[in-house]
């Protein structure tokens, strides 16, 4: 591996992280140079000055090989929640060192836990900073995965099978550039149409703004201590409802259903699929909400758990009510939800719901191979037919994730949180949603009162499961070989 | 795009490092500079306003013990004369002074009550020549049922006043806290990054300098003592490669020239 090579890539990454620094820094300006002015400016020269350095040095280079992609993934993100740290250290207040770096890896990996306990005390520019790390981590999500993982990428459009020019008629990791303007004219357009209809919908601008970075990057952040309940508005709950759908939907293909205006989008069987899931989930909490007293309106039911499902199982995190204190039947929909997650192709996280419908149908094909030895079962999905490589991969996939999140529950209770807390911190952690159950972390609390250590380790776990598990496992056994 | 040669890229190097220690020093003088001007301007204020609320209370309480003096307790014919004495427009103008160095609501509606509490005291207190014509019950029911609740009630806010300010000091003392840490981070961070740029100048001036110089010379050395092909690589763009490139082309022409000497 080149680390010469691995460094001008991820001082690239702290480039367009100062970037964000110095329009948060603007922000500040523009609201009478508050107190986060001299820590945002000062961090934007540091992460610029420091990304700068390598491009001075190390040449250009087109050939990157899948190890070095993988070391870059895994050191841009790392590297950019430590600089994204900068901030909030240089601003105190809150932020020890521990709590600086969970904001950050929150932020940065579009997770949305917060350790704040009074978020509304922050200044514009800190707010504005806070919201822009999880503009970073989507971007970085759509440009950096899907360029750097090619062979991934193949399998996800495979799958959702995009059919617009020449994207789709060959093996579309040669063609990453097109894909990548794709994504992020998804990502800018939806951003646009968020910030507007949050605007018209109420919000003030500064609110609408860092709440479209916050709902189009699926991060979760809100400016408000009790998040979106402090709006108390059906009309923005709504606005959040559909964008938080939309940012969790395969982004070639809503970038197809809107160029050949059609509803590509909803005939795809895994977007089927994810939509039963949220409406089925919807109607048993809204069931289980009613019959346990905690809501006797129908229709107050129906907008709390809609909000919730889609919430998290978008991997966002908003909240207009506090979910802890929901049924134990609900809240573990909530749980099935935030491990199901939303498509491929978004900035979702999690097992996402392609590899649970690939898992559902390689499920039915062995029991029918049960039932009859001899018949060739072949597994289709929109017509084309999934290899077996592929079922390997998302069981093994789905099999790891499992065991990362038994394996950080088990660091969790070992800390001293009790079982809930421990369950849905992993879950939550490992799937980027933000909020969990228990005794802290809820939708409407935060993390201030777990451990130091507690709050290092779900950081890791956060940047753990917005890499994937196989490409942040793939760095170790890189790592491995090479020595 | 245009080639960085060497000299360039050392200095840029260098360059990169002295401006985040050149930043670190800027921002912490500012901060401190910042800090000390918040200290001068906003904790004498505190302190000030603590004082002024004081005095306030002092010579309201002075005020109001030479009227009980005078109508309830020394029943002298020359007495109302000094009544005179206590309409001057010296309080009101130090409350309103006070009131204008406010910045925060609370003190401001503080400050506020005290004045609206203190002109009702003293429409009251303007009544104390009047009363004083008539015999002593009536002159002392006047002093504890009319004045003494009015003046009571300055006091109340008076006290509030005060106490508003302590929070205030109390709140700036820790705003200063922050200030300070505000202003020591920068240093610490820079130090902090300033000891991790020199570490990686260290190691791009080994890898893409001192090391392809050490190849290149391992390469002719090589050639010379053992007549092996110079096959040398260099990973970069600058004069490095340019000194590679035509070290191999002296090796190809020497090799040729060898090659016609043998023939």
């Amino acid at each position: 591996m080149n680390l010469g090579v691995i460094s001008r890539n991820v001082g690239i990454a702290l480039i367009s992280t100062a970037a964000f620094m110095f329009l948060s820094a603007a922000v500040s300006a523009l609201n009478g140079f508050d107190s986060s002015f001299s820590p945002l400016i000062f961090s934007g020269i540091i992460t610029s000055l420091i990304g700068i350095f390598p491009l001075i040095f190390v040449r250009r280079r087109q050939d990157i090989t899948t190890k070095e992609g993988l070391a870059i993934l895994v050191l841009a993100w790392t590297v950019c929640c430590i600089f994204s740290m900068l901030p909030y250290v240089l601003w105190g207040g809150e932020f020890t060192v521990e709590n600086a770096w969970f904001e950050s890896a929150s932020g940065i990996t579009t997770t949305g836990a917060t350790v704040l306990r009074d978020i509304e005390a922050l200044p514009d520019g800190l707010l504005f900073w806070r919201s822009s790390t999880h503009y970073i981590g989507g971007l970085g999500v759509v440009a950096f995965i899907i360029m750097i993982l090619p062979s991934m990428g193949s399998i996800r459009l495979r799958m959702s099978k995009i059919d617009l020019e020449d994207i789709s008629r060959e093996n579309y990791s040669y063609k990453s550039g097109q894909f990548i303007r794709v994504v992020i004219t998804v990502y800018l357009s939806l951003t646009a149409a968020a910030f507007v209809c949050l605007v018209l919908a109420g919000m003030t601008p500064f609110d609408a703004v860092n709440h479209a970075f916050s709902v189009v990057a699926t991060g979760g952040f809100s400016t408000r201590n009790i998040s979106i309940a402090a709006f108390d508005s059906p009309l923005i709950e709504a606005i959040l409802i559909i964008f938080m759908f939309l940012s969790s939907l395969h982004y070639g293909l809503l970038y197809t259903s809107v160029a050949t205006r059609s509803f590509k989008v909803f005939r795809n069987p895994v977007t089927k699929f994810y939509i039963s899931t949220i409406l089925l989930s919807t109607l048993l909490i809204m069931v289980s909400l009613m019959a346990g007293g905690i809501e006797s309106n129908v229709f107050g039911a129906f907008r709390q758990s809609l909000f919730a499902v889609v919430s998290t199982i978008s991997t966002t995190g908003f909240a207009i009510t506090d979910t802890n204190v929901w049924p134990v039947f609900a809240i573990l929909i909530l749980l099935w939800a935030a491990v199901q997650c939303g498509c491929s192709g978004s900035t979702t996280s999690g097992v996402r719901s392609d590899r649970i419908w690939i898992l559902a149908k390689a499920s039915g094909a062995q029991l029918l191979r049960l039932a009859h030895p001899n018949a060739v079962v072949r597994v289709k999905t929109d017509g084309r037919v999934i290899d077996s490589g592929t079922f390997t991969s998302v069981a093994v996939y789905v099999l790891l994730y499992l065991e990362l999140a038994m394996f950080g529950t088990l660091i969790y209770s070992g800390l001293g949180a009790d079982f809930l807390t421990s369950v849905s911190a992993s879950i939550s952690m490992m799937s980027n949603v933000g909020p969990c159950f228990g005794e802290f972390g809820t939708s409407m609390g935060s993390f201030a009162d777990a451990g130091v250590l507690s709050k290092v380790l779900m950081g890791f776990e956060m940047i753990v499961g917005r890499l994937g598990v196989f490409s942040m496992l793939s760095i170790f056994v890189f790592f491995r070989k090479d020595s | 795009m245009k080639r960085i040669g060497i000299k360039t890229k050392v200095l840029y190097g260098c360059l990169v490092i002295g401006i985040v220690l050149f930043f670190a020093g800027t921002v912490s003088i500012f901060e401190y500079t910042r800090t000390n001007r918040y200290v001068a301007d906003v904790i004498t204020d505190n302190i000030n306003s603590i004082n002024t609320s004081r005095e306030l209370l002092y010579v309201t309480e002075a005020y109001n013990s030479d009227l009980m003096y005078e109508l309830v307790i020394n029943d002298s014919a020359d007495s109302v004369s000094n009544f005179s004495a206590f309409r001057d427009n010296s309080l009101v103008n130090s409350l309103e002074n006070l009131r204008d160095k406010f910045t925060d609501p609370r003190e401001i509606a503080a400050a506020d009550s005290v004045v609206y509490a203190y002109v009702a005291y003293m429409q009251v207190a303007s009544e104390a020549e009047k009363v004083w014509n008539y015999d002593y019950n009536i002159r002392s029911e006047w002093f504890f049922n009319r004045l003494q609740p009015i003046h009571l009630e300055f006091r109340r806010y008076l006290m509030q006043l005060t106490q508003v300010c302590q929070d205030t000091l109390t709140e700036n003392s820790s705003d200063l806290q922050a200030r300070f840490y505000r202003g020591l981070m920068p240093g610490v961070i820079s130090g902090i990054f300033g000891i991790i740029l020199v570490m990686f100048l260290n190691y791009y001036l080994r890898h893409y300098m001192i090391n392809p110089v050490l190849k290149i010379t391992g390469g002719i050395k090589r050639y010379r003592q053992f007549g092996r092909d110079y096959d040398i690589k260099v990973d970069s763009d600058d004069e490095i490669s340019e000194l590679n490139e035509v070290v191999k082309d002296i090796v190809d022409l020497n090799q040729s020239y060898r090659k016609q000497l043998k023939k």
